[in-house]
């Protein structure tokens, strides 16, 4: 094999951690803070060179002194050392740092250990196709290091036993895949805090979630996935009228905006009373499964799609959660006003906030009050409030932590549009008006190549909807008052779209382009069976699974039970394969032999063991004249082989050939 | 190895092996054996009934082999001077002067070696062993080739002193001629003496050939496989309940020699398993002996060596 010299004098094993360690790096480099990245690097060189015998190592003064310099960053970024985040930096800073305690093999076997606990983080942030291929390339690394290590003259290992060695992790992998598919399809699925991952994580797979809290995550996903596609029967509608109605929120906790389910608010026929100001738009919505129940409607929706409940709230709910690709026909007014419904002052539903919230807040609004009798001046004042003062639109706003009304809107003024809807709401209900936030999408972009648009999760966005006496709900977007030139990062928004503008260049000819069109859709395929079948895999998944299988409500107990029984056959499969397998392995040439004994075993010419190749052949030949030829020949390459002098790499092949080709009849014609 | 040596090693061989098989008829596969152990530097024990050819076959090899033959017979009252040889005064020039024995030969026929006392049998297989004799201090190499063909009436005869374990190990081999067969025998009774057709043989081979030959055996190739099957044969017998003593390492390195020599009579420069097999009887049944003697013969505990398998 061909190696820079250098990497030849490097021990493989050594090597061989130290580019796993960096494997497992490398796609978290953009996650962490840019000063961890180059720590880590730093570590990862110092390590190499000291691999090489150019360095020492730290002391051990040095090294706790970057511990505590690391930890410290940390508590400095994030504020934390605990959350998605914050943990997996504090993780990949200690395993860095472990490679600057290495000494034995016993700390090199820890480190791999350490190693693969550390790949699983991975996972935490994306539970892609490419992800997992790249994680199972990482386990095999990682085995191929462990054999390297494990070999008794680890020392002398050399670079030629990479190939032999990486197959062998790759044996391992592929027997304990049937034990992982057991575990995986079988394991007991219980739905509750212990299974569920935490919310951050969530949030980062579907836009949007049924509660919102601003300011608890601090930074908004650049997720690029598609929410769902829209096909328009005429004439897509311009981007300010875009406003995908999702989910309404309508309590509020001081922190968190959620919706409890209210039956009492569904809607008994499916007329929508609405005073619409021009034709109704029709458009068909392929939606991406995201496991709730609500639907996405431009504002404000006309028709109710098959199969689907409206709420008072003007919110479209199906039955059952969406777990695959829904396709539903809607139509909507974009010019509407909605017919006055009930005087929603009377009622606390949408003015009611919890005692002592905002208070600094409660005072803005007093004075603005005093200047402004009508609602709509008062709304009309508090945007303009947005607009006059230093407010600024980030995807990566600072934290808020106790009040987070107040201190966005007197501390922080930046922030992103749940910040925005969620203060306005807040104010609004602290002005007596009633109202409520909406969260969906706004704006989507129409797919050069073809005639429908995109609406991808990054456009998730929450706006507000206010109850004027003289008007009815009105929707106010706090956030689109924010000038553009108070958007911090908006190279964000020219990112969204990457594939498109890449394909408008690319992709001139028509057959690509179709070529190009087909494979995206099988991708899309694929992909939507990964995420149904893989990562969506929870204990409704499982009870369908068996349900189909033939056995419906299945029990934990029982999938225990099958577990457990899984287990041990497969183990026992393996064992017996370990018993029967030979304690060395066979050399080609034997098996090669071996082959055509078989062959020969088949037809009723066994091999004694006491036999000679010799003597068995001139057996054969004297009860099957018609194979006497091949088997000549390869007995006499075999002796060759085996017992002569010379090892001939042509004679190997010319025998592998002819026992290839070796196939004899059972009866002779 | 030259391949020169071996593509000329098995026709002169087979024409060796043919003119002693006109000698001695229908017994190939002794001469074969016999010559195997000659190659193989080794000494041959012949074991038989009296009027087989044993004699006649030690002498056949040696005219046709050119080599300068002594046949000692060995009787009861035999003395390891009478073998040996003797320092004698000469009167002439008032010295004592070395007579060398019968030993000092290229080829020598130990005739019915059982008869002599455990002494003088002692005297004859330490100069085989060392290919030297010292007599009154002084140390005389023997010539070389040193080939001595031992023959031996069974051992239920009445007046034997039957060889011990440790003498008959240094025989490389033990052939039986047993009786010919119909047709070979029917040859014999219509022609002439054999005996008479010895002194009309001409030798096949040079002994500088031979000697080269000799050398050549140690070249012959023998794969790690081979010295495994030779490895669980010697464990075989180590471990048998039959047997009561296992084959001593000595014995290995014989059934190496032999199956070497064996392939080189074949004309190959590397050993069959075939070879060891061949050979295996005639080097193993003398060395082994049965835990239930006299029931079991070495032939039979041979014959469950072959049984081991062959890797």
């Amino acid at each position: 094999m061909y190696l820079p010299d250098n990497l030849k004098r490097y021990p493989p094993a050594p090597f061989l951690l130290l580019l796993c360690v960096s494997l497992i790096l490398l796609p978290h480099l953009v996650r962490i803070p840019l000063w961890l990245s180059f720590l880590t690097f730093g570590i990862l060189i110092w390590r190499g060179l000291h691999d090489l015998g150019r360095v020492r190592l730290p002391g051990r003064f040095v090294r706790y002194g970057i511990i505590l310099f690391g930890i410290a960053g940390l508590l400095f970024h994030y504020h934390s050392l605990i959350g998605r985040q914050a943990g997996t930096s504090l993780l990949l800073l200690l395993t860095a740092m472990k490679l600057m305690e290495l000494q034995s093999r016993r700390d090199a076997y820890v480190m791999l250990f350490l190693c693969y606990f550390v790949v699983i983080l991975g996972f935490l942030f994306s539970q892609s196709i490419p992800m997992t291929v790249y994680m199972v390339v990482l386990l095999l690394a990682l085995l191929t290091t462990q054999i390297f290590y494990s070999h008794p003259n680890a020392s002398e290992a050399s670079w030629r036993q990479l190939l032999p060695h990486g197959r062998l992790a790759g044996r391992i992998i592929l027997q304990a895949s049937p034990l992982a598919l057991a575990l995986f399809i079988l394991f007991p699925r219980v739905t509750g805090p212990l299974w569920a991952m935490p919310d951050e994580a969530y949030s980062s797979r579907t836009g949007l979630s049924d509660k919102m809290s601003p300011g608890g995550i601090s930074r908004l996903r650049n997720d690029n996935s598609v929410a769902f596609r829209v096909k328009f029967a005429g004439d897509p509608p311009g981007a300010n009228q875009l406003y995908w109605r999702g989910i309404i929120l309508w309590r509020f906790d001081g922190k968190t905006w959620d919706a409890p389910e209210d039956h009492r608010y569904y809607q008994k026929d499916s007329l929508i009373p609405v005073a619409a100001g021009g034709p109704a738009l029709d458009y068909t919505v392929t939606l991406e499964p995201h496991e709730q129940r609500w639907l996405f409607l431009l504002d404000t929706p006309a028709v109710i799609p098959e199969n689907a409940y409206l709420t008072l709230e003007r919110q479209l709910l199906t039955p059952k959660p969406v777990d695959k690709l829904l396709r539903y026909r809607a139509s909507s007014y974009l010019n509407y006003r909605y017919e006055k419904d009930v005087d929603w002052r009377e009622s606390p539903r949408y003015l009611a906030l919890p005692a002592r919230v905002a208070p600094k807040t409660h005072n803005l609004i007093s004075t603005l009050r005093a200047r402004h009798s009508t609602d709509r001046e008062l709304v009309r004042a508090v945007l303009r409030y947005f607009y006059d003062n230093p407010f600024y639109y980030s995807r990566t706003p600072p934290l808020l932590f106790d009040d987070p009304v107040d201190e966005f809107l007197f501390e922080t003024r930046s922030g992103f549009c749940e910040h925005y809807a969620s203060s306005f709401t807040v104010m609004m209900r602290l002005a007596g008006i009633p109202a409520r936030v909406v969260v969906g999408y706004q704006g989507g972009e129409m797919n050069p190549l073809s005639d429908y648009m995109i609406v991808r999760q990054s456009d998730a966005h929450a706006w507000s909807e206010v109850w004027l006496a003289d008007y009815g709900w009105m929707r106010i977007d706090p956030t689109s008052v924010i000038p553009p030139g108070r958007i911090e990062n908006s190279d964000d928004l020219r990112r969204r779209q990457p594939e498109t503008r890449i394909a408008r260049e690319l992709l001139q000819q028509p057959w690509i382009l179709k070529a190009y069109k087909q494979a995206r859709f099988a991708l899309d395929a694929i992909n939507n069976r990964w995420n149904q079948w893989v990562v969506g895999f929870n204990q409704k998944r499982q009870t369908e699974l068996f349900g189909a299988l033939g056995y419906p409500d299945i029990h934990w107990r029982e999938l225990a039970t099958l577990l457990g029984l899984a287990v041990t056959v497969i183990l026992l499969a393996l064992s017996w394969r370990l018993f029967r397998m030979p304690l060395q392995k066979k050399d080609p040439l034997l098996q090669a032999y071996d082959r055509f004994c078989k062959r020969l075993a088949a037809v009723g010419l066994e091999k004694a063991l006491s036999e000679t190749p010799a003597q068995f052949a001139q057996r054969v030949k004297k009860h099957r004249q018609d194979l006497s030829h091949d088997v000549d020949v390869i007995t006499r390459l075999y002796q060759r082989l085996r017992y002569g002098r010379t090892v001939s790499a042509t004679l190997m092949r010319r025998l592998l050939e002819q026992v290839q080709q070796f196939k004899p009849q059972r009866h002779v014609t | 190895m030259d391949s020169e040596v071996i593509t000329e090693a098995r026709p002169l061989l087979d024409r060796l092996t043919d003119q002693v098989g006109e000698v001695i008829l229908g017994k190939e596969q002794p001469i074969r054996l016999a010559l195997a152990c000659l190659l193989a530097r080794g000494h041959l024990l012949i074991e038989d009934l009296p009027g087989v050819g044993k004699t006649t076959l030690a002498h056949a090899l040696a005219g046709s082999l050119g080599l300068q033959f002594n046949r000692i017979q060995f009787t009861s009252d035999l003395l390891p001077a009478d073998i040996l040889g003797v320092s004698i005064f000469d009167q002439a020039s008032g010295l004592f002067v070395f007579h060398p024995g019968p030993v000092f030969a290229q080829l020598v026929l130990a005739d019915e070696i059982n008869r002599a006392t455990p002494k003088t049998q002692s005297a004859l297989l330490e100069a085989m062993e060392e290919r030297q004799v010292t007599v009154e201090g002084e140390t005389r190499p023997l010539p070389e080739p040193f080939f001595v063909i031992a023959t031996q009436n069974p051992a239920y005869q009445i007046g034997t002193f039957p060889l011990p374990e440790s003498q008959l190990d240094r025989f490389l081999m033990r052939v039986q001629l047993g009786y010919p067969d119909s047709e070979a025998e029917r040859t014999l009774l219509n022609g002439i003496d054999r005996r008479r057709m010895l002194p009309q043989l001409t030798p096949v081979i040079s002994p500088t050939h031979l000697a080269r030959l000799q050398d050549s055996v140690d070249k012959v190739h023998a794969a790690p496989a081979i010295l495994d099957y030779l490895q669980a044969i010697l464990d075989f017998s180590r471990q048998s309940p039959d047997i009561a003593h296992g084959l001593s390492p000595r014995a290995g390195l014989a059934l190496l020699h032999a199956a070497r020599a064996w392939a080189l009579m074949a004309g190959r420069d590397h050993v069959l398993p075939d070879d060891v097999q061949t050979v295996l009887p005639a080097v193993v049944s003398h060395r082994l002996r049965a835990v239930d003697e006299g029931k079991t013969q070495g032939e039979v505990l041979a014959r469950q060596l072959l049984q081991v398998p062959v890797p």
